[in-house]
């Protein structure tokens, strides 16, 4: 449809530019294909917005090369914005004026330039030529400025104008001389601001007397930055005059700037540091006209200012205090902090607080002592606490020593808040307070388990028997931190005999200690004292974190002759993908069915499984009739596999009450993430029905409406039909007698393992299990012929092959011939023996080797069997061309039966030569889709052909 | 002596209120010099959210603002119904925040307004919430910078995920990752990809609409004061109300919005807030000059090496992308990590350094906010960076000292965009 709209508006374009562009042609102006202005115009527009940065380079250098003339017949394009046409002649004007921006690109910035203006003074539409003169504040220079200029006398077009004036380098001159013509004062102060014009001064001096409040703010303003210290008084008076607050005419603030200048310059130092001072001392001001005074006598004085700061450190105000802090920051070396630190002691406890929080928040390692002696001794409860959250961040021994030194206390919280965070490491402080007396050992355990302090062992097993109950529960909670694999036994042992919380934190306790072992040694420690245990369910958290096939098994076991919830509970936590059959298992009895698939979604969703495998499970939960809740994240899950199976099955709750919110959000996402694009009549009323569900949210969710915004998008976008999900036969081969074996639609013609290669979304998808279940048939047998099919890999390393000439239910590379189906660029294919590759008559003929596009991209296949002639075409390449009887000299068996010297991979193949048989699909795992499969059967024609 | 003068001059005192009861042992009592009070500048959608419209024992809402009518009228009755209190309404920003009644000024309006609004507000001497993002370019938010600096404000970036809160559907929240990252264990340099795949969502429906043809302007609404800085265009209704993000005029379409919250966690997960990537590389479908479109991936490089890849439309990769790669280790979704018993190995290393994220307590005691006007105006610039290079369609280069791109002047344009007349930063 867009593409519909942008063409026919391309034409109309094209339409447009014949006539204004004759002069262009009769120039003769062509490019060196030979295309004319219009054309290399009509083109470049064709493909815009340019869908990258390579058509975009090429597009507007190709049109900037049709010189000024060509960049006028473009620009002049432009049409009043109520026909709402214009986009496409913006993206390429717009498109120009940053290409030739680029330095490259530097030598055609004058064929826009010019093109622009002479566009400019034809246009008639304002916004139009308001556009076109943004252009040139974009890409102009100061030759543009005349122009400019001119459009200053227009009310609509001034702002734009000056703007541009402002924008385009060295129009300095041009503004000076209206500045001096002083028309518009408000616009030209800002202009000489933002440039910087100095010699503005006088005017705008001038300008002050009976401006405006607006005019006073930007004259103010501008004064601020390029005045010198003749407009001091004037600044200082007004800022005065406003009581030094932020208002209108913006003259305290312009001050402030001004002084700040001026102090930096040495030349007007002296008298700014004056004012400044003026202004420190002054005790009406506010706090933050204070501090802006503060920071000015900083930069100025450097350490000089120190003095100021003292004084600061005692007045009542918290922000002045650490205003001025904050801005001596930079020259507070660490003698410089030794000193503040003594002057806030005098100044007393408020400034103590926020040297306290000064140093901390610049971890200032020189006043670690300082910090820590703040910490114990009298002080005041803010002071304390202030010290303690500083110290933590500044760390160090005494930082250490002063923090544990107040477990226990009344602040203990804060000092295990600090500790918790405790910059550096605490290990042997803690243990050693483990040490001391009941309420600091309790305080400790927490910081011992959390931060994993090993050394700490021996204490706090030790601590489990101690008399004090509160001590001996941190102790218990503490050892999950501090136990490894060696203590696994005792731990054990302690396990069996405890019960109610105590078993349950020795659990946790076994847990971590094993946690560092790889799955295998964890499982044989777990098994072995599983297997002696009378109390099983004590071990069946540790299995859920073994998570191997082994753990899951034994869960399972466990589960079905216990049927109890300690083994269910336990399957839940198990974290691998291969507890999901299990899970769905469990679902299928009922008993639990809701635990069981929640717990299933996130590991379907995390694992590395083909999104045709994941659309099964989503679908088979939503079978199983778990509680709306949990069917409708499912449901939602459905956008996780965008494709057309899903689609189909979450457009069926649209219409449910329960159900239909969650419809509705994976019906959008679907569409919107769908690799093949969706569309046509079915997928656009899906869509109308899911905006209409967000509608009726809207009120209650605003979200909501952002989804109806989206899907109306999309709706606007949605092709008129979707990609195809039948295949058909060409023209060519229908003519030549193919006909259909799968064209996406049934498998009628099919036999055999009919569980394990289903159709889905026009496709047989594969996902059967090495060995498991059996293999595909054709129905019917076939001598010589050709076959053709599509297949796609899905997952890395996916093996199959297609068996010809084969009986059934029998392997089909010794008992017929197998076609090698393989993506032998996986990387564990490395020492793959070249008859093995993709393509080989498996054991007999190698094929050449095939480099596969991406996985999930189709690849096409031929296979010519025509006695023992057997042809492979992949993606269009011959990658065997050969004769089986020819390959093992006759001997498809060795003469005596024993290993065979004839064939290359040095076994007997008995059906190699098999007159016919069947066609076959042959399994090794999940992870490919074929389509598209068609035959032409030469079998009677053999004897012609011959 | 006038209330707040006095709420300052006993500052100090006022620390006792935010230790914990226990230690004061006495009945918990706000005393109203104690309160703060706030207003809120911008009550249309985020202005009026459950999060920003509060007013409770700590900081009262004392006046609101818009240049919509019916907005104002509708947050009046919202503040009537919940508070049982009636804030002044104003319709000129600027009588908010001269508003001796007002302490702190809440920021909620487009981003076009940000700097301007966060400017005046600290020369008032105010303190200031802005919600993100920061500012529409860079040049604004270093502006912002210095006025906050020179005025001693504190200032609150209103983005937390640096902080607080699962991030987004990375599935876990911001500092583990930080701790993984400064443990050294992933190594250095890393690269942060943020992507559908990682669970951040780009919002394209944040898009313009080219062609916009001018429609009346309502009568409830001051457009010209609505556009304030922006340049003039005819007023269409797609420019303003909820839809005023698809344009560059006044926001950046899903990276502006969501860019904030994606990246400002990364930065500091990546421990660069004092300094800016010297490198942005889009690849993306040409930008119209008004309507923002969408992108397919965005490539940022850091001095060191490390690198932020946001992936857009159509650019996702699989599922199996880590969301932090070192050459030492990856860390997926959900906190899942290549390098084994990778919690336990964390705990034995400190937390992070604690983070001031109480706004009232900082504004009382003075300390800087978590995220306030130097880090938040880093994680601004990364967005606007590549805004920048959006709308030229070319790799761009940034001197993160210097805050300007090197030798690209048309890009140095748009970090500095001359005002709409009367309006000046």
């Amino acid at each position: 449809m867009i593409m519909k709209k942008i063409q026919s508006l391309i034409f109309a374009l094209i339409i447009a530019l014949v006539l204004p562009t004759q002069a262009v042609n009769a120039q003769g102006t062509r490019d060196a294909r030979h295309r004319t202005t219009a054309t290399i115009i009509a083109d470049g527009l064709a493909q815009l917005p340019a869908k990258d940065v390579t058509v975009f380079n090429t597009v507007m250098n190709e049109i900037a090369s049709t010189g000024a003339a060509g960049v006028q017949s473009l620009a002049d394009m432009l049409v009043p914005a109520t026909e709402g046409k214009n986009a496409t002649v913006e993206y390429a004007l717009a498109g120009l004026a940053a290409y030739v921006t680029d330095k490259g690109n530097a030598a055609l910035r004058k064929n826009v330039r010019e093109g622009v203006k002479a566009s400019l003074a034809k246009c008639t539409d304002k916004p139009n030529k308001a556009y076109l003169i943004s252009l040139l504040q974009q890409c102009g220079t100061a030759e543009d400025a005349p122009v400019l200029v001119s459009c200053l006398k227009d009310d609509y077009l001034k702002d734009f104008a000056m703007r541009a004036l402002i924008g385009i380098p060295g129009t300095e001159d041009v503004l000076l001389g209206l500045v001096s013509e002083g028309a518009d004062k408000t616009a030209l102060a800002y202009a000489v601001e933002k440039k910087q014009l100095a010699a503005a001064e006088p005017f705008l001096l001038l300008w002050k007397n009976g401006a405006d409040e607006t005019q006073q703010a930007a004259i103010n303003s501008a004064l601020a930055a390029v005045g010198t210290k003749a407009s001091l008084p004037v600044l200082a008076k007004a800022a005065k005059a406003v009581g030094y607050a932020g208002e209108a005419t913006n003259s305290y603030e312009s001050y402030m700037n001004l002084v700040k200048r001026l102090a930096a310059d040495p030349a007007t130092s002296k008298l700014a540091v004056k004012e400044a001072k003026s202004l420190w001392k002054n005790k009406n001001l506010a706090a933050n006209v204070h501090g802006a005074a503060f920071e000015v006598l900083v930069k100025a004085l450097g350490k000089d200012a120190l003095p100021y700061l003292y004084k600061d450190l005692k007045n009542p105000d918290i922000e002045v205090r650490n205003a001025a802090l904050l801005n001596i920051s930079p020259l507070a070396d660490d003698a410089v902090c030794a000193e503040i630190a003594k002057q806030a002691e005098k100044a007393g406890p408020y400034a103590v607080t926020d040297v306290l929080g000064w140093f901390g928040a610049r971890k200032q390692t020189s006043e670690a002592s300082w910090v820590a002696s703040h910490v114990t001794g009298e002080q005041t409860d803010v002071v304390r606490q202030a010290a303690m959250h500083a110290a933590g961040i500044i760390g160090g021994e005494e930082a250490l020593n002063s923090l544990v030194s107040m477990l226990g206390s009344r602040f203990s919280d804060d000092a295990v808040a600090a500790l918790t965070r405790f910059n550096g490491k605490a290990d042997d402080a803690l243990v050693a307070a483990l040490g001391k007396d009941a309420d600091v050992q309790a305080a400790a355990l927490p910081l011992i388990g959390t931060r994993r302090i090993a050394a700490a062992k021996g204490k706090v097993f030790e601590l489990l028997s101690s008399s004090n109950d509160v001590v001996s529960n941190a102790a218990y909670a503490a050892l999950s931190g501090v136990v490894r694999p060696d203590d696994f036994t005792l731990l054990a042992d302690l396990a069996e005999k405890a019960s109610g919380d105590k078993r349950m934190v020795l659990q946790n306790a076994m847990k971590s200690a094993l946690a560092s072992l790889p799955a295998a040694e964890q499982y044989k420690g777990v098994s072995e004292r599983l297997s002696k245990a009378t109390d099983k369910a004590l071990y069946y958290p540790l299995l859920a974190q073994v998570g191997n096939a082994d753990a899951i098994n034994a869960l399972m076991d466990s589960y079905k002759s216990t049927g109890t919830d300690a083994a269910f509970d336990a399957l839940l936590k198990v974290n691998n993908s291969s507890v999901i059959d299990r899970l769905f298992e469990l679902a299928a009895e009922r008993v639990r069915t809701d635990a069981a698939l929640n717990r299933a979604l996130p590991l379907i969703n995390a694992a590395n499984f083909t999104s045709i495998r994941k659309f099964r499970y989503f679908s088979d939960a939503i079978d199983l009739n778990p509680s709306a809740s949990i069917r409708n994240r499912y449901i939602e899950a459905l956008g996780n596999v965008p494709m057309p199976s899903s689609l189909d099955l979450a457009v069926k709750y649209l219409d449910n009450p329960d159900s239909k919110e969650a419809a509705a959000t994976a019906v959008k996402t679907i569409v919107a993430k769908s690799a093949e694009p969706m569309g046509g009549d079915a997928v656009k009323a899906a869509l109308v029905k899911a905006q209409d569900i967000f509608r009726s949210k809207m009120a209650s969710d605003p979200d909501a409406g952002y989804a109806v915004d989206e899907i109306k998008g999309m709706i606007e976008k949605l092709p008129a039909e979707g990609a195809s999900l039948i295949s058909e036969l060409t023209p060519e081969e229908k003519k030549e007698g193919f006909v259909m074996l799968f064209d996406g639609t049934n498998m009628d013609n099919w036999q055999g393992n009919l569980d394990n290669y289903t159709l889905i979304d026009g496709a047989i998808y594969v996902d059967a299990a090495y060995g498991n279940g059996g293999n595909l048939y054709t129905k019917k047998k076939y001598s010589d012929f050709i076959y053709r099919f599509e297949f796609q890999f899905m997952v890395l390393g996916v093996n199959n092959g297609v068996g010809i000439r084969t009986p059934m239910d029998v392997d089909a590379a010794y008992e017929g011939m197998e076609i090698q189906i393989l993506d032998h660029d996986a990387p564990y294919y490395r020492d793959l023996r070249e008859y093995q590759q993709h393509g080989s008559v498996y054991g007999i003929i190698p094929a050449k080797r095939v480099k596969f596009p991406e996985l999930g991209t189709w690849n096409t296949e031929e296979i010519r069997a025509i006695g023992d002639h057997i042809t492979v075409t992949v993606n269009g390449e011959v990658i065997l061309d050969g004769n089986i009887r020819e390959a093992c000299k006759g001997h498809n068996v060795s003469p005596d039966g024993g290993a065979n010297e004839y064939t290359v991979d040095h076994q007997n193949h008995p059906g190699l030569f098999n007159k016919d048989g069947y066609i076959s699909f042959c399994g090794h795992g999940t992870g490919i889709k074929f389509r598209n499969i068609r035959i032409k059967d030469l079998s009677k024609s053999k004897g012609k052909r011959k | 002596m006038k209330r707040r003068e006095f709420l300052k001059t006993m500052g100090a005192a006022s620390l006792f209120t935010i230790v914990p009861s226990r230690v004061l042992g006495g009945p918990k009592h706000v005393a109203p010099s104690d309160q703060l009070t706030k207003g809120i500048i911008g009550v249309g959608g985020i202005g009026r959210s459950s999060y920003h419209f509060t007013s409770d024992e700590r900081c009262r809402l004392v006046a609101v603002c818009d240049v919509d009518k019916k907005h104002l009228e509708q947050a009046v009755n919202m503040a009537k119904e919940r508070f049982h209190d009636t804030p002044v309404s104003y319709h000129d920003f600027r009588d908010l925040i001269h508003d001796p009644n007002v302490d702190v000024v809440h920021i909620a309006t487009p981003p076009h307004w940000h700097a301007l609004m966060s400017v005046e507000a600290a020369k008032a001497g105010k303190d200031i919430w802005c919600e993100k993002p920061m500012t529409r370019t860079i040049g604004e938010g270093k502006r912002v910078m210095e006025a906050v600096k020179q005025n001693n404000r504190i200032f609150r970036l209103n983005t937390w995920f640096r902080f607080t809160d699962t991030f987004y559907g990375l599935g876990t929240t911001v500092e583990p990752l930080k701790k993984l990252v400064d443990s050294g264990m992933l190594g250095w340099p890393l690269k942060v990809t943020v992507s559908g795949a990682t669970g951040f969502t780009w919002k394209f429906f944040w898009v313009g609409k080219e062609n916009l043809q001018p429609e009346p302007v309502p009568a409830e609404l001051d457009y010209d004061m609505w556009l304030g800085p922006a340049p003039f265009k005819p007023y269409n209704v797609h420019r303003t109300h909820q839809t005023f993000r698809g344009y560059w005029d006044y926001d950046g379409g899903g990276l502006g919005d969501m860019g904030q919250h994606y990246l400002d966690p990364v930065q500091y997960i990546l421990g660069k807030d004092n300094t800016s990537p010297i490198k942005v590389e889009v690849d993306a479908p040409q930008q119209h000059p008004d309507a923002i479109g969408i992108w397919r991936k965005i490539t940022y490089t850091y001095e060191d090496g490390c690198q932020i890849i946001l992936e857009g439309e159509g650019f996702e990769s699989g599922s199996n992308v880590p969301y932090i790669e070192g050459p030492k280790g990856k860390v997926f979704k959900g906190f899942q990590c290549t390098i084994p018993d990778v919690m336990n190995k964390l705990a034995e290393l400190p937390d992070p350094a604690p983070q001031n994220t109480d706004f009232i307590n900082c504004i009382k005691t003075r300390q800087k906010f978590a995220l306030n006007e130097v880090n938040g105006f880093r994680s601004a610039t990364i967005v606007n960076m590549a805004v920048c290079a959006l709308r030229l369609n070319r790799t761009l280069r940034f001197d993160p000292e210097k805050l300007q791109f090197i030798g690209d002047d048309a890009a140095n344009a748009l970090i500095d965009q001359p005002m709409r007349s009367p309006w000046r930063l």
